[in-house]
């Protein structure tokens, strides 16, 4: 396919392996985590279900649980407020302000005035912070100091309605996926570098296996042995690589842009005023009038929207609620056939349509085009849960490429003990990071049963679980290792039904009567996967039990 | 016709083209195992490349249609099944060997 020099193509090589020595196992990670957390909204509606709340869609009471948080939050602690589906189909609310923390929360009086502002909603917020609203029964169920956790603040985690606060179970995959649990920027700076390395290894795989498109179909599992690894490698990076390219760029973006980009541009262009940058790019709040004035009906906005453009809302956004130059952005789902989202910009008092903004800037652009397909096309969240499963298979695929590739590079170079020992590493992280988030799962039940704070058990046991792998794979031969691991995943995700009802999750009749149709369809996937990890056989056609059959690993000798 | 639906469409239409191209795949019946070797015969080069043009041809007509939703979900599930295809074929290959 591309005519290299046979040093080129071993330099090549070479950088292929060793990019994926380094990187490999957190690219792993990565990737497996990032494929899971397409379903977040649903892994949270599993583990903290609603009645009769679809996660991701608006709830249809926005203007009463709006106008309780009204009576709740005093509107100087509110000059911005972001509204969005959230955890389980909770109501998601963010709002920022300027006012004194203390003079904060003062809703004691509904028809209170709001109150002049200081400093024309500039400068510093005072107040940040995240709640989460019972769209059935209007409870708050859990509310985050956003600005408290960004200080170091210790935040409870004990109850379920500060873990969904936090953004629920699910929130700990994503922050697993998003930076690994190493706090910002350093978190993302490693996991962009880590999408960089994905890119070079798509680019230069793209490049050594230049006989690809002729081996499409060509999987000698017959053989065995490292043709067999060496094949099942290459298939499944070559069906992926267009997606490892979308993937590897879209998630290195988002991991830099915040990380590195932003705050580098500020520097250069803006004195470092990173939110000065961020003004010029998205535009500036309305200009304040600070007349006192209701806000318009959000749900005739939203109809309005949906009637004049055919579009479903997906969140609003609030300007200065309360006073006469309220504004209100409209966020919708992509329409059927696109892939990007639109926000329309109403009067807040009136509810007149003004305009339709663009994700950057003031017109149109190919720029705002292009950032707002990072996206969808990194989340695979624009087709409801079609899309969502492809992009899923597709994570699974690309995850299933970096543990096969490890696993290849130790195993050719087996006759060397520092590598058999890579391979063992490989095999124990391999098996242990799916065995890790089931445990962590576990330790979230049990914590929320036990009232522990959640967050620091989870993170002990996932530490707990990966230290046990490593030792495991140590004290057993790779293969006993891999497969007494797997076994151990099966029996995790087995369980996994039983500790969320044990957790205070409902039984299949009462999600059945709450319309929670997730926890009755994550606890069947489960125990299908578990049952799949567990007979292996069965699907490849085989019933001989596992001892009788032929295994392929390589002695050093063969891989010599 | 929603996204998902026109893009599952293309993408079982383009599937049967790659199907038909994995069977009869030149390179992966020379090595299977020698006792199925000689069960069916490779696809000469022009109709490998009139079904390749086939198998591409579902998304090609979505993006002309400007179903990018749709072209989306096509190439994704073109792409995973296929390669599972290419598993399952392989698994049989090892049972029958």
């Amino acid at each position: 396919m591309f005519a290299l020099s046979k040093d080129r193509n071993e330099a090549l090589l070479a950088l292929h392996g060793w990019s994926a020595v380094f990187l490999g196992l957190l690219l792993y990670w990565v990737i497996l985590t990032g494929s899971l957390v397409v379903f977040a909204d649903e892994i949270n509606a599993w583990a903290f279900p609603v009645e009769q709340a679809e996660p991701g869609v608006l709830p249809a009471n926005l203007d009463e649980l709006l106008t309780e948080f009204h009576e709740r939050v005093a509107p100087e602690d509110r000059d911005f407020t972001f509204l969005a589906s959230g955890p389980g189909g909770l109501l998601r609310i963010f709002y920022e302000g300027h006012a004194p923390q203390d003079s904060s929360h003062t809703g004691d009086d509904p028809q209170q005035e709001p109150a002049e502002p200081t400093s024309a909603m500039g400068g510093e917020h005072t107040v940040q912070r995240l709640a989460f609203v019972n769209p059935n029964s209007g409870e708050l169920v859990g509310e985050l100091d956003l600005l408290a956790v960004e200080e170091g603040m210790e935040v409870p985690s004990n109850t379920p309605g500060a873990m969904v606060a936090r953004g629920g179970l699910a929130e700990f995959f994503v922050d697993w996926h998003v930076n690994l649990h190493v706090p910002a920027p350093w978190g993302l700076l490693l996991t962009g570098i880590l999408g960089l390395a994905m890119l070079v290894a798509a680019v230069t795989g793209l490049l050594i296996h230049r006989h690809l498109f002729r081996e499409l179909f060509t999987l000698r599992r017959f053989k065995g042995g490292l043709l067999k690894e060496r094949d099942s490698h290459v298939i499944a990076g070559t069906w992926s690589l267009p997606f490892a390219f979308v993937l590897a760029f879209t998630g290195s973006f988002f991991s830099l842009a915040g990380s590195f980009g932003i705050p580098a541009v500020a520097f250069v262009s803006f004195g470092g005023d990173q939110e000065k940058l961020v003004e010029e790019l998205v535009g500036s709040p309305p200009e304040l009038d600070p007349t006192p004035a209701p806000l318009s009906s959000l749900a005739e906005v939203i109809a309005d929207v949906e009637q004049r453009f055919g579009l479903a809302v997906s969140d609003v956004g609030i300007f200065q609620a309360g006073y006469a130059s309220a504004e209100l952005q409209i966020g919708t789902f992509p329409p059927e056939d696109g892939l990007l989202r639109r926000v329309f910009i109403y009067d807040g008092v009136s509810g007149e349509f003004q305009r339709e903004k663009p994700l950057i800037g003031d017109q149109a652009s190919a720029g705002a085009a292009g950032l707002g397909l990072m996206g969808p096309l990194h989340f695979g969240n624009f087709g409801g849960v079609w899309s969502k499963l492809v992009w899923l298979s597709l994570g699974l695929a690309a995850a299933y490429v970096s543990y096969t590739g490890l696993t290849l590079f130790s195993r050719r170079r087996a006759e060397i003990r520092a590598y058999r020992i890579l391979g063992q590493i490989n095999t124990a992280l391999g098996y242990g990071l799916p065995l890790g988030m089931a445990t962590v799962t576990w330790a979230y039940f049990l914590g929320l049963r036990s009232g522990w704070h959640v967050e620091p058990l989870m993170m002990l046991v996932l530490l707990g679980t990966l230290v046990l792998a490593l030792l495991w794979s140590f004290v057993r031969t790779q293969e006993q290792a891999a497969r007494e691991l797997r076994w151990t995943l099966a029996l995790s995700l087995a369980v996994l039904p039983a500790l969320r009802v044990y957790g205070g999750g409902p039984l299949w009749g009462e999600a059945w009567q709450m319309g929670a149709m997730w926890v009755c369809a994550l606890d069947l996937l489960f125990v299908l996967t578990a049952i799949i990890m567990a007979a292996p056989g069965i699907f490849h056609g085989r019933l001989r039990p596992y001892s009788q059959r032929q295994h392929s690993l390589p002695t050093p000798d063969r891989a010599a | 016709m929603s996204a998902w639906i026109a893009g599952w469409l293309a993408g079982l239409l383009s599937l049967a083209c790659i199907g038909l191209l994995a069977l009869r795949d030149p390179k992966r019946l020379r090595n299977r195992p020698a006792a199925l070797r000689q069960q069916l015969s490779a696809l000469s080069p022009s109709w490998r490349k009139r079904i390749t043009v086939l198998a591409l041809a579902p998304g090609v007509a979505l993006l002309l249609l400007a179903q990018w939703a749709a072209f989306a979900i096509w190439a994704g599930a073109v792409t995973t099944l296929s390669w599972l295809m290419v598993l399952w074929l392989a698994s049989r290959d090892e049972s029958a060997a």
